[in-house]
């Protein structure tokens, strides 16, 4: 009797955008951005099934944006990784250099025969971009557009969930993609950054957990948590809600 | 007064279970420990009981309340069904059910080192490397063989009574190497005899049956059987190809595994056929026989 013929494995991208300006040495903010990639791992560890799905990718920026980690299952990556606080605020350096990744990395993981959802980004920020808001809101264009009608923009544009310690919600809004799907996250007034920030990777984890286990059925490609499972210390608001 | 375990309302007011302390949270609902009810008890409680098809889910508790006491028992033994809707001015906000006991749960080693409880999944059959990393046990190929059987026996037993699983996937099945009993999980995502499932259907990546992605069909349930037989014998998380598993089934397994995985729903068997072969295999395991087949650990 004939059996289907197997099918590809589906691999759903996801990546951590993360501020390292040098203010993100103050109430503890790189030490929790520390303490997310190593709960990542753990998460991810435990849930075989969604580690198995999801592959993981770690950017840092500041003046500069570099690949902390490169796209991998975070399960099994063993290096030891901190980030390491740098000058600056760049926001296109951090776009541009994730465009060229998420390049590099669909590209590479569709050459070795799996069927790519479209990523996630994980943008963490904890303060306003020092860049020309014309250039930042280019960059993003440039990773976040594409026009199927004519296939001009960036075809592997990823779904961008904004988190903001000290961002301002009118920045963040615009950095919401899709507008109609995706929400961002910020500070509630008072908190204390490192812990909202651990706050946030909480959103984070489940986030890639939810979404593992149950994208490649023509949904978004990312689910995030129900926002009553939030810490008190973090708001959720979706484009709409910050017009 | 306590809420017994034993003469269980079918319906039941939150002011009868006192406090509750949440022990776990999924996706829809958080797992909540009461302190006015038996303790094998716990409240799953949904985040957004408005999503909650309330007459499915009372469809279900009176269900089982129907059923010979062996057939609750039988139930009880292999899943955590809903035995009892919890609800407020005429919305269900939860229900409760069995909690899960400790054989099945394990405690895992996480790369920072740090220990922790889990439920033990049948995820964690599809890996030997992940689990060394975890630091747990690997089932040998003759034990992982009697889970399936009892994951046959479970499957049997629902479809007999016209349920389908639906979401038949790693996470929601759990297992017990030492008894060799697997207990299901998340019954509010089943359907009962045809009819909608009390929450919204979810469907498991790479758990999917390609011939009905998001529906749920006895059929369904058959092809996912065959995913679980296949992954759990070969060890991966995402092969259809029956082939893989030849070494590990004798001749009449690996024809009903190519079977299952057909494209094609109606040339897949029944589950009766699986439970036939599963009584004959778990019989000849009992007798020590010699198998004809060879069995190369993952």
């Amino acid at each position: 009797m004939a059996t289907e013929t197997p099918a590809k494995a589906k691999i759903l991208p996801f990546y951590l955008l993360i501020d390292v300006s040098f203010s993100m040495t103050e109430d503890g903010k790189i030490e929790a951005a520390n303490k997310i990639v190593k709960e990542l791992r753990n998460a991810l560890a435990e849930h075989p099934v969604v580690a198995d799905k999801v592959r993981f990718g770690i950017i840092d920026f500041s003046e500069d944006s570099q690949v902390v980690v490169p796209l991998c299952d975070l399960s099994m990556f063993t290096q030891e990784t901190s980030f390491a606080p740098r000058g600056g605020t760049s926001y296109v350096a951090a776009f541009n250099t994730t465009r060229q990744q998420i390049e590099q990395d669909v590209d590479q993981l569709k050459a070795d025969g799996f069927d790519v959802h479209r990523p996630a980004v994980f943008f963490i920020s904890d303060g306003l971009p020092t860049d020309e808001e014309q250039d930042w809101s280019a960059a993003f264009q440039s990773l976040t557009s594409y026009d199927r009608a004519t296939k001009s923009g960036f075809a592997y544009f990823p779904n961008v969930i904004p988190f903001g310690i000290g961002a301002t919600p009118d920045v963040l809004r615009e950095l919401i993609h899709p507008r109609d799907r995706s929400k961002c996250y910020f500070m509630k007034d008072g908190s204390n950054a490192g812990e909202v920030l651990s706050s946030m990777a909480q959103i984070l984890i489940q986030s890639t957990l939810m979404s593992g286990a149950s994208f490649g059925s023509g949904g978004p490609g990312f689910v995030l948590p129900d926002d009553s499972s939030l810490g008190e210390n973090v708001v959720v608001a979706d484009y709409e809600d910050l017009l | 007064m306590s809420v017994s375990a034993l003469e269980l309302a079918p319906i039941l007011m939150p002011r009868e279970l006192g406090t509750t302390t949440p022990l776990a949270r999924g996706a829809t609902a958080s797992v909540e420990e009461v302190a006015d009810a038996d303790p094998a008890l716990v409240l799953k409680r949904f985040f957004r009981p408005e999503i909650v098809d309330a007459d499915a889910l009372r469809r279900l508790v009176r269900w089982r309340l129907e059923l010979s006491e062996l057939e609750r028992r039988q139930l009880d033994h292999l899943a955590t069904w809903p035995l009892a809707t919890v609800e407020e001015d005429g919305g269900v906000l939860g229900f409760l059910m069995q909690r899960v006991a400790r054989e099945f749960t394990q405690g895992v080693r996480l790369p920072s080192g740090r220990r922790r409880t889990v439920l033990r999944e049948a995820q964690y059959l599809l890996s030997a490397e992940r689990a060394v990393r975890l630091a747990v046990s690997f089932p040998d190929w003759e034990r992982r063989s009697e889970l399936i059987f009892a994951l046959i026996e479970a499957l049997d037993f629902l479809h007999h009574q016209h349920i389908v699983v639906g979401d038949l996937s790693p996470r929601n099945v759990l297992w017990d190497g030492d008894s060799a009993r697997v207990l299901m999980v998340d019954c509010d995502s089943m359907f009962l005899g045809g009819v909608g499932s009390p929450l919204p259907p979810t469907f498991t990546v790479d758990w999917d049956d390609p011939a009905d992605p998001q529906g749920a069909a006895a059929s369904s349930d058959v092809y996912k059987l065959g995913l679980f037989v296949l992954r759990v014998l070969a060890g991966s998380f995402q092969s259809r190809d029956a082939e893989l598993a030849a070494p590990h089934l004798d001749g009449t397994g690996l024809m009903l595994l190519r079977a299952s995985l057909s494209p094609v729903p109606f040339a897949r068997p029944g589950i009766h056929a699986w439970e036939r072969w599963a009584a004959g295999r778990r019989a000849a395991f009992r007798r020590s026989e010699p198998t004809n087949t060879t069995h190369p650990e993952v």
